[in-house]
């Protein structure tokens, strides 16, 4: 990895003008997306990954990557100002934000929280920079064989991590496999599961399965919430850039804190499944433990705003490590945007260091340079952002789900996709409904595909002797080992809830 | 929190807890791996491999899950947590911190970490899922049959007016407004042709073509 490698990535982003607009539109998307409550950066990626299908792999990445970026910075807009956080990720922000807001302080808590966005961002891409050498030997190591049990490990994990019910988190997993499964079999040419319905002998549509699973339920889920705040009063003049910009030296005067919580964000993003709203709690819970006096948390200290926003936005540094070198995703929106890195043409795996290297950096200056548009541009436009909050749910639904039926339309162009996309979508809601966690599925479908196709060369290449080969014994002892520790925890949480 | 506050509430009985939304949703997820699993027995080698790999494991994971499910329900005799997500971790911070953090917002404020509207909830929860799963399947219905660029603006004119009850003043500005923005992005600008429609096509094929 070299210096001209570094720069001149750069020089190629930025002198790009398709890479960069594509990078901006996706910086406005993703704060659009952020803004409005019930939306957030996953759906922003299921809605969007139609538009780039056939597109350029860079742009596209850029994009989508960009999008999913600053949705985080967004998001913590409508958590201050009306203590209504837009996705489940921006919640800790109220904690003191809310308050800050009601003492007439909004504009700090903005500008601290932008800052402190933007910030985490970048050190969360420079974490992912600083570790590409450290994984490259691991990276380098790993086999066909390893791949395959990379897949089950990741559904394994994300499936533990995801919340209590691991049982239905590698269910869901498993069932986003068994779907990678329908189509044409590479080795036998047999349909599966496909019979004489032609549209599916080259596999169920990924957009088609993704928008099923993820932006109709949510959809449908916003509407039967509702989705009016318009209780709140639209008096913004506490939101000036000038009380802002009070909020922008408050970070700088908490830089370690704001240092401190984004490395913790960065390494739980690493960690499959945690996910953002773990990222950001368990940042306000150290800065409740580390930051004296304790007792100003929750009564509007900065420090409480300051942490979990550079926890999250840093943590999308820390999840692209997994999603590019092992191809595990490190939350539910990089397995979304792991499916749309495939559409586009990106191999995630060690290709990625040996032959794509440059790609990795365009991803890491991207990171960069979308977190800093989105604290630009939002110093100065926040209080028009925060109108989207009003935007009631009643007239985003229908939006959305014509974007919807519209991507499934443009992406394969089959209308039988439409009949898929229903009966997927039922059973997405179904999964959201009874608490399944989502996640795991788009793990499931976008590896199942790899899985397979891993699993036959690694038994072309080793037959029996593949599960014997010494890394596959670890991931295979990590598999079980997760399994035991989830079945034994349920059974304690079992024998408590008995107790009490 | 009591499962069963005063006793008052029988526990259900196994046919009730099995008849549940919750169980039922396992049952049906069950009732997929066993389907994909049992045609995969048509299949040979290798490509009936990774379907019974991943599918029996499936199908045993979500028997399993039956059980807690029914378990589950039967104890909680119908009883769910009632805290929000925001809650639940807020009580986990005040726990691991000792109890140092108390939310204090001004007086007669109420936190709304959920976004309701207050006139949605008149109708049950059921009743909207349906209404709105209607709505969707609608959409799909009138772009199947009509297409896309006449089916969209219908279902959002009959979306807008009679679901966000919204006037028709500015139901037909949103609908009209927004398909031609689409319209001249997709079709003009980017050339996009998109499904027509089954009776559109049966229509400009037997009665507008030469």
């Amino acid at each position: 990895m070299s210096f001209d490698l570094i720069m001149g990535t750069l020089a190629q982003l930025i002198t790009s003008p398709t890479a960069m607009w594509m990078m901006i539109l996706g910086t406005m998307i993703g704060i659009f997306f952020g803004a409005v409550p019930g939306l957030g950066g996953r759906l922003a990626i299921a809605v969007t990954i139609p538009f780039v299908f056939g597109k350029e792999m860079i742009p596209g990445a850029v994009f989508l990557l960009s999008m999913h970026a600053v949705t985080g910075t967004a998001g913590q807009i409508s958590s201050i100002m009306f203590g209504v956080p837009g996705t489940g990720d921006d919640a800790a922000t109220i904690v003191d934000g809310y308050p800050m807001a009601q003492k007439g302080e909004a504009g700090i808590a903005l500008g601290a929280s932008l800052t402190a966005s933007g910030i985490g961002g970048i050190l969360g891409a420079v974490v992912l920079a600083v570790l590409i050498p450290v994984i490259e030997p691991i990276v380098l190591k790993f086999s066909p064989a390893e791949f395959f049990f990379l897949a089950l490990l990741g559904i394994t994990f994300v499936a533990f991590v995801s919340g209590a019910a691991i049982f239905k988190g590698i269910v869901v997993g498993f069932y986003g496999m068994m779907l990678a499964f329908v189509g044409m079999d590479p080795q036998t040419g047999i349909a599966r599961y496909s019979e004489d319905f032609l549209f599916l002998w080259d596999g169920l549509d990924l957009i088609t399965a993704v928008l099923a699973l993820f932006a109709v339920p949510e959809m449908i889920h916003l509407g039967v919430k509702g989705g009016a705040i318009s209780a709140f009063s639209k008096d913004f003049s506490d939101t000036g850039v000038r009380a802002q910009w009070k909020g922008v030296v408050e970070t700088f005067r908490h830089m370690w804190l704001v240092f401190r919580s984004s490395m913790i964000g960065a390494f739980i993003g690493i960690l499959p499944g945690l996910g953002g709203s773990a990222a950001a709690w368990i940042c306000y819970g150290h800065a409740v433990q580390s930051c004296k006096p304790p007792r100003n948390f929750g009564r509007g200290d900065v420090r409480g705003v300051i942490a979990p926003e550079s926890a999250t936005n840093s943590k999308e540094g820390g999840s692209l490590l997994p999603t590019l070198f092992f191809g595990v995703p490190g939350s539910s929106g990089m397995a979304i945007l792991l499916g749309a890195f495939l559409i586009l043409g990106i191999q995630p795996g060690p290709m990625m260091l040996t032959q794509n290297l440059d790609l990795v950096w365009i991803l890491i200056w991207a990171l960069v340079i979308s977190n800093i548009a989105a604290v630009v541009i939002l110093l100065f436009i926040t209080r028009w952002v925060a109108m989207l909050t009003f935007l009631r749910g009643g007239i985003m639904i229908p939006f959305v789900l014509v974007v919807v039926v519209f991507g499934v339309l443009l992406a394969k162009g089959q209308w039988e996709n439409l009949i898929m996309l229903c009966i997927l979508s039922v059973i997405g809601y179904g999964l959201l409904k009874y608490d399944w966690p989502r996640p795991p599925f788009a793990i499931g479908i976008v590896l199942g595909t790899i899985a397979e196709e891993s699993l036959h060369k690694a038994w072309a290449l080793w037959r029996w002797d593949f599960f014997t080969r010494p890394l596959s014994v670890v991931l295979m002892s990590l598999i079980f080992a997760t399994i035991a520790y989830a079945v034994y925890r349920g059974f304690k949480d079992n024998q408590k809830q008995e107790a009490s | 929190m009591s499962a069963n506050p005063g006793g008052e509430s029988p526990t259900p009985s196994l046919l009730q807890a099995l008849c549940h939304g919750r169980t039922l949703f396992t049952l049906l997820m069950f009732s997929i791996f066993a389907v994909m699993v049992w045609i995969a027995t048509g299949y040979t080698w290798p490509a009936n491999f990774l379907p019974f790999i991943i599918g029996i494991p499936g199908m045993a994971l979500t028997l399993m899950q039956v059980i807690l499910d029914v378990r589950s329900y039967r104890k909680a005799s119908g009883v769910i947590d009632p805290r929000t997500e925001f809650e639940r971790y807020m009580d986990e911070v005040s726990a691991r911190t000792g109890g140092k953090v108390e939310m204090q917002l001004k007086e007669g404020t109420k936190l709304q970490t959920l976004v309701e509207d207050p006139n949605d909830l008149t109708k049950s929860r059921n009743k909207r899922e349906l209404i709105l799963f209607g709505y969707f399947f609608l959409l799909v219905f009138l772009v199947l049959l009509f297409g896309f660029w006449i089916g969209y603006p219908i279902f959002m004119a009959l979306f807008l007016h009679y679901y966000a009850k919204e006037s028709w003043r500015l139901t037909a500005q949103l609908t009209m407004g927004s398909w031609a923005a689409m319209y001249i992005v997709l079709v003009i600008v980017l050339e996009q042709i998109l499904f027509e429609g089954h009776v559109t096509k049966f229509v400009i094929d037997n009665w507008l073509s030469d």
